[in-house]
This record gives structure tokens, C-alpha cells and sequence, in this order.
């Protein structure tokens, strides 16, 4: 459960960086597909 | 704080031309209609904006006059008169390079902000000034356009596109889950098939083993059928042979039955004629032709007699007839005798019966000529009866040959007939050998038979099981197939990928939960500085018309309250109340939303606002730029020549 916290955590930080820097719909959909990707790696 | 800005070839201007601005003033472009006042707005909104992405600020952008619409040949700002028109704009190290092609295409070095069209441009044709022109208190796209709570929005969108893809996902693994279940029962049923086959194929394989094979037997037996028929064929001809020469036989024999008849009729016939020929032989012509010659001259006297008495018999019936019924009359010749009926008929009667005896005579005569007669003629047939004798004797001889060559053929047929039989006695010797082997070696072969049927059920039962393997093999296959499945391009087992998706969904449902937080967070937020801010705005420009102008935190709609508490229709206001509160609220959007970028415009805004009121809102500009070290340009309509003055 923690490390699932975490990685909510990672996503969070992610979402507000993004936006911060200016949201870019693109550049975020790559973002989000590498983090849940390396989600998936880490389980397999 | 400076900006420098600098048009070539746009609007009516052509060549370059030169601008610069200081933050925290009030910058007031006046000048007359065409002037070029809105251009140098109009270039500073699209160097902060460009490029424009979303489609409602791009649609607003064309209504401002800053980009080309699809309808439209040409870019509004560049001159008409040239292909390309620059843009560029220096402010805090930052420096906006624009070129514009006239057929539309714009470039940029850096990237600006396409909200600063609805944040910072005030301008009659803005989306603000049409909402309130129009009475439609609908401000919920600020808070959506403005706020952070669309980026936000747009990442739930993303997030909940997965969300959706694990929950099919999960419905799709599910299935997999009831269609293995269903798999391996067909499975374990088929398995059950299979071992069952394959008991049944080991027992008659069992079976076939203890069945000792010897293809040699089946030769044999099929040698022996071979002779068998040989010799039952040879025998069958044999016996033909015999049956025609038997009917052969009988033929001849019926033939000399007949010929032996013929024999004895023709030898009777012979002797018949023989004897009439010896007969014939004795009959001496001339003595009976002389006999015949004195029978006839013994014929003339009676002939005579015969004359006689016709002559008489036609007198005494002449004389009857003169009689007629009389008994007497007189004599005719001499007249004078009686002649008597009775005598007369006495006379004519006796003559009668002599001349009866005459001819009696005569005829007996003649009967004894016809025989001579008779006689000759007879013996004029003794060549012909001796021909018919010889060929009576001819024929007999013929006959009596063909008896002959049928005894001996018969003897012959018998002989052959004999021959045959000592041919088939041997044959059918062999034969009764041959079946008797044949017997023997089907016995043996009895066991041999065995196979067939074995082997039939055999192969039988193996299709079965090779169609049950196939089909045993094709359920694995589903099964391996339906044991992974496919999330992201990642092929995963299905205990794996359950796994996976309910940590996934885990996470995202929490990241979902902070950004429906967040987008609550950035509208309501949103909306209450915006309030906060427009309080302070009105209070301070003394627009004490209204006690309150805020955003409805339920559905953002824009509401206007009189000093009376009456609420305010946006599409009764005054023109003037119209420009104020667009202005104050395009300035409180920009607080609210994007006070980082330096830069607040205004084409046109305050002709409309009464003396009093536009001295209260221009100080209240100039405020703002001072306390924000904003750039704060205005264009306003005047009597006089192009002018750039910072207030």
C-alpha cells in the first residue's frame, strides 16, 4: 500500500509540474504513458 | 520595466515603425479613426497569445482581428501591400519575434499564452463585452477557460480514458476467466474421452498382439481358391465335353432308330417290288393283246343280237305306245290281225331282258379286254418299278452307310466320352484334395480374420482420438490464448494482469480523487478571487451603483445587485455600465488568472464612459499598473493626430 501511496505521490508531483510549467496536453500524455509503463515493467 | 515594440508592414503602416512602453503607467494611444491605434494593441495581444490552440479562443482571436479566419484570403494585420509583416516585442529580457505572411501562416520564437486574449484584451467585440451585450450571465467558461480546473480536467479525461481501458480490460479478463473455466471442463471431458480411447485402443492392440499374423496362410488360401477354379473349370469343360458328346450320341442313335426303320420299310418296298416285277416279268404282251383281239371279235355277235333286239324292243314299244291305254288294236302293217297289249308288253319285256343279257355280255367282255388291257399297261411299268427298285436299293445303301458312320461315330463319342471320364476322374480327385486343403488352411485363417475387424475398430477408435487430440490441442491453444491478455502492449498472464490493473486502478482512483479535488479547488477558488477581486475593484473605482457583483459559486453565473438589493438584468444596463463592468471584469479576470504577464490592453473602452466615471476608471488603471508594474495601454478615439501619452 505504501508503495502504491508513492507512486499516487509521483503521479501528484507529476500533474503539478506539468501544469506549472505550462500544461501541454501532448507532452503530458507521453509523460503519463512512460509512468504508468514503468509501472507495469516494475510488476512484471 | 521597458517595452519596446516594433511593426513592419502592418496595418496601414508599410516599413518599420517603433514603440516603446514603461510598466506601471497608464499608456493612452489616441488619435483619430484609422490612425493605427488598434494595430499596436492588436500586435501586442498576438505576441503574448500566439499560438492559439484551443478552438474557442481561436475563434476569438478572428473576432478580434488577429488571425485569419478559414473564410478569409489574407491575415488581418499584415498590409495589404506586402507579403509579410514582423512583430516583435522586448519586455524584462524577453523578446517576441513574429513574421506574418500575408496568406495567414504566423511563426514565432517563443511560445505565449493563448488565455491572455481572454484575460487581458478589453475590447468591444471581446467574448466578456458579447456575454453581457447579449444578457447571458453564463461565466462558467471563465472559470473553465481561466482556471487551472481545464488542465486539470483535461488530465481526468486522460486518467479516466484509462481508468475506462482497465475496466474493459478487466471485463474482457473476466470473460477469459468463465471461457478457461469452460475450457477445462470441455478439457477434463475430453481427457475422460481420451482415456477411455485410449484403454479401448491398448485392449484390442491387447488383443490384436495375442492374434499370431501369417500373411503366408492368406497366400496360401488364395493359391488353393486359384486351383480350385482351375480345376473346377477344367471339369466344368470336361463334363460339357461329355454332355455334348452324350447329346451327340443320342442324335445318332435317333438317327439310326430312324434310319433303321427306313431300312426295313425300303427293304419291304423292294421286295414288293420285286415280286411285282417278277409279276411283271411273266406278263406276255402279245398273247394277251391277242386275246384282247379275240375277245373283241367275240363281242360281234353279241353286238349283233344286241341289234337285233333294239329293233325289236323299238317295235314293241311303238306299238305299247299306239296301245296307249287300250289293250288291243288292230294290226297297223296288215290290219287285220289283233295285236295284244298283253303280248306286246310280254315281247317288249322278254326282248328287254335279253338285250340287259346282251349287254351283260358285252360288258363282260369288255371287263375281261380292260383287264388285259390293264395287264399290258402293268407290265409297261416294269422299267419303272425296277428303276424305283434301284434307287430303292441306292437308297437303302446310303442309309445303311449312315447307320454305319453313326455306330461308329457313337463308338467313337463313347470312346472320347470314356477319355473324358478318365480325365475327370483324377480332376475331381484333385479337387476334393484341394477343397479338402482349402478347409484346412480357411481354419487356420479363421484366426487371421481376427484382424480385420480389430484393426477396423483399431483405426476407428484412432480418428476418434486424433479428432479428440486436435481437438484437445486447439482448447489448449484457445486456453494459452485466452491466459494472457494484452494491457498497454504488454502481454500479460491473466493472475498477473489482475494484479496489475487493480494496483493501476488503485493509483489512478486516487490521482482521480485529487484531481476531482483540484478542478473543485480551481473553480471555486477561481471563482472567489474573482469575487474577492471585483469587490475590491468596484469599491475602489467608487462603481457604488451596484452593492454586489459576484460569480454564483453553484453554477458561475454572473450576478449584478442594486443599492435596493434588486437584482440586475446584464441586457438592461446602460452602454456606459456595460463598458465598465466588461472592463472590470476582463481587469479582475486577469488578477484573478494571469497577473505574470505584464500586460493589460484596451482598444477602444472608455469613449463610452461618462467624464466622471472614466477619470475614476483610468486612475484605477493607472493604480493597477503602478502596483502590478503592469504595461496598461489604451487606445481612445480623439480629435487629434496619432499620439502616445503615459499617464
Amino acid at each position: 500500500m505504501s508503495e502504491e501511496k508513492d507512486i499516487v505521490e509521483e503521479f501528484i508531483e507529476e500533474i503539478e509540474s506539468s501544469i506549472e510549467l505550462g500544461f501541454n496536453k501532448d507532452d503530458f500524455v507521453i509523460k503519463f504513458r512512460n509512468k504508468i509503463d514503468k509501472i507495469i515493467e516494475e510488476e512484471l | 520595466m521597458k517595452a519596446s515594440l516594433s511593426l513592419k508592414n502592418i496595418g496601414q503602416e508599410e516599413d518599420e515603425q517603433n514603440f516603446s512602453f514603461n510598466s506601471g503607467n497608464l499608456t493612452l494611444i489616441t488619435g483619430r479613426n484609422a490612425s493605427g491605434k488598434s494595430r499596436i494593441i492588436k500586435s501586442i495581444a498576438l505576441a503574448l497569445s500566439y499560438p492559439i490552440k484551443s478552438q474557442e479562443i481561436k475563434q476569438e482571436a478572428i473576432r478580434l482581428g488577429i488571425l485569419k479566419s478559414e473564410e478569409a484570403d489574407y491575415n488581418p494585420l499584415v498590409n495589404s501591400s506586402k507579403k509579410l509583416g514582423k512583430v516583435s516585442l522586448e519586455y524584462d529580457d524577453i523578446s517576441r519575434e513574429l513574421e506574418l505572411e500575408r496568406e495567414g501562416d504566423i511563426m514565432i520564437n517563443i511560445p505565449g499564452n493563448e488565455k491572455f486574449l481572454y484575460s487581458s484584451l478589453i475590447v468591444r467585440t471581446s467574448r466578456i463585452y458579447n456575454n453581457i451585450s447579449s444578457g447571458n450571465p453564463d461565466f462558467n467558461w471563465i472559470v473553465n477557460e481561466m482556471s487551472l480546473a481545464k488542465d486539470y480536467e483535461t488530465i481526468l479525461e486522460i486518467l479516466e480514458s484509462y481508468l475506462g481501458s482497465f475496466e474493459e480490460k478487466k471485463e474482457e479478463l473476466l470473460k477469459n476467466e468463465e471461457k478457461i473455466k469452460d475450457i477445462e471442463n470441455e478439457l477434463n471431458k475430453l481427457q475422460e474421452k481420451k482415456t477411455t480411447l485410449e484403454n479401448q485402443i491398448e485392449e484390442i492392440e491387447k488383443q490384436i498382439s495375442d492374434i499370431e499374423e501369417n500373411p503366408e496362410l492368406k497366400e496360401k488360401r488364395n493359391d488353393l481358391k486359384k486351383e480350385i477354379n482351375t480345376i473346377k473349370k477344367n471339369l466344368s469343360e470336361y463334363n460339357t465335353k461329355i454332355d455334348n458328346l452324350e447329346k451327340e450320341n443320342k442324335e445318332i442313335k435317333r438317327k439310326i432308330n430312324n434310319n433303321s426303320k427306313n431300312i426295313e420299310d425300303k427293304k419291304e418296298e423292294i421286295d414288293l417290288l420285286n415280286r411285282r416285277e417278277e409279276e411283271l416279268k411273266n406278263i406276255n404282251k402279245q398273247e394277251i393283246t391277242n386275246e384282247i383281239v379275240k375277245l373283241e371279235r367275240e363281242k360281234g355277235p353279241h353286238r349283233e343280237d344286241l341289234g337285233a333286239v333294239e329293233e325289236n324292243i323299238n317295235n314293241y314299244k311303238e306299238q305299247s305306245q299306239k296301245l296307249g291305254d287300250k289293250d288291243q288294236m288292230l294290226c297297223p302293217l296288215c290290219h287285220k290281225g289283233t295285236i295284244l297289249r298283253k303280248e306286246v308288253e310280254s315281247k317288249l319285256n322278254k326282248y328287254l331282258e335279253e338285250r340287259k343279257n346282251i349287254k351283260n355280255d358285252i360288258e363282260e367282255i369288255n371287263d375281261e379286254i380292260r383287264e388285259k388291257e390293264s395287264l399290258i399297261k402293268e407290265a409297261s411299268k416294269l422299267p419303272k418299278i425296277q428303276k424305283e427298285i434301284r434307287e430303292l436299293r441306292e437308297s437303302l445303301a446310303i442309309i445303311e452307310g449312315e447307320l454305319s458312320r453313326g455306330n461308329e461315330d457313337i463308338a467313337d463319342n463313347n470312346k472320347t466320352i470314356k477319355s473324358l471320364r478318365n480325365q475327370i476322374e483324377p480332376e475331381e480327385e484333385a479337387l476334393q484334395n484341394k477343397e479338402k486343403k482349402l478347409e484346412q488352411t480357411e481354419q487356420e485363417i479363421k484366426k487371421e480374420d481376427q484382424y480385420k475387424p480389430l484393426f477396423k475398430k483399431e483405426n476407428e477408435l484412432n480418428r476418434k482420438l486424433g479428432n479428440i487430440e486436435r481437438e484437445i490441442s486447439n482448447l489448449l491453444k484457445k486456453k494459452s490464448d485466452l491466459e494472457t491478455i494484452e494491457i498497454l502492449e504488454y502481454q500479460l498472464k491473466l493472475p498477473k494482469a489482475k494484479n496489475l490493473i487493480k494496483k493501476l486502478e488503485n493509483i489512478l482512483k486516487e490521482v482521480k480523487t485529487y484531481l476531482i479535488s483540484k478542478i473543485k479547488q480551481q473553480r471555486e477558488g477561481a471563482a472567489k478571487k474573482f469575487n474577492e477581486n471585483i469587490k475590491n475593484l468596484t469599491e475602489k473605482i467608487g462603481f457604488t451603483d451596484f452593492k454586489k457583483i459576484y460569480l454564483d459559486l453553484e453554477d458561475y453565473h454572473l450576478n449584478l445587485i442594486r443599492k435596493n438589493d434588486t437584482y440586475q438584468e446584464l441586457n438592461s444596463l446602460s452602454e456606459g455600465e456595460k463598458d465598465i463592468i466588461t472592463s472590470l471584469l476582463q481587469i479582475c479576470t486577469k488578477e484573478t488568472y494571469l497577473p505574470n504577464v505584464p500586460f493589460l490592453l484596451g482598444d477602444d473602452i472608455v469613449s463610452d464612459i461618462d467624464p466622471v466615471r472614466q477619470d475614476i476608471f483610468l486612475n484605477y488603471l493607472k493604480e493597477s499598473a503602478e502596483k502590478n508594474n503592469w504595461f496598461i495601454i489604451l487606445t481612445k478615439l480623439s480629435d487629434e493626430e496619432f499620439k502616445i501619452t503615459e499617464i
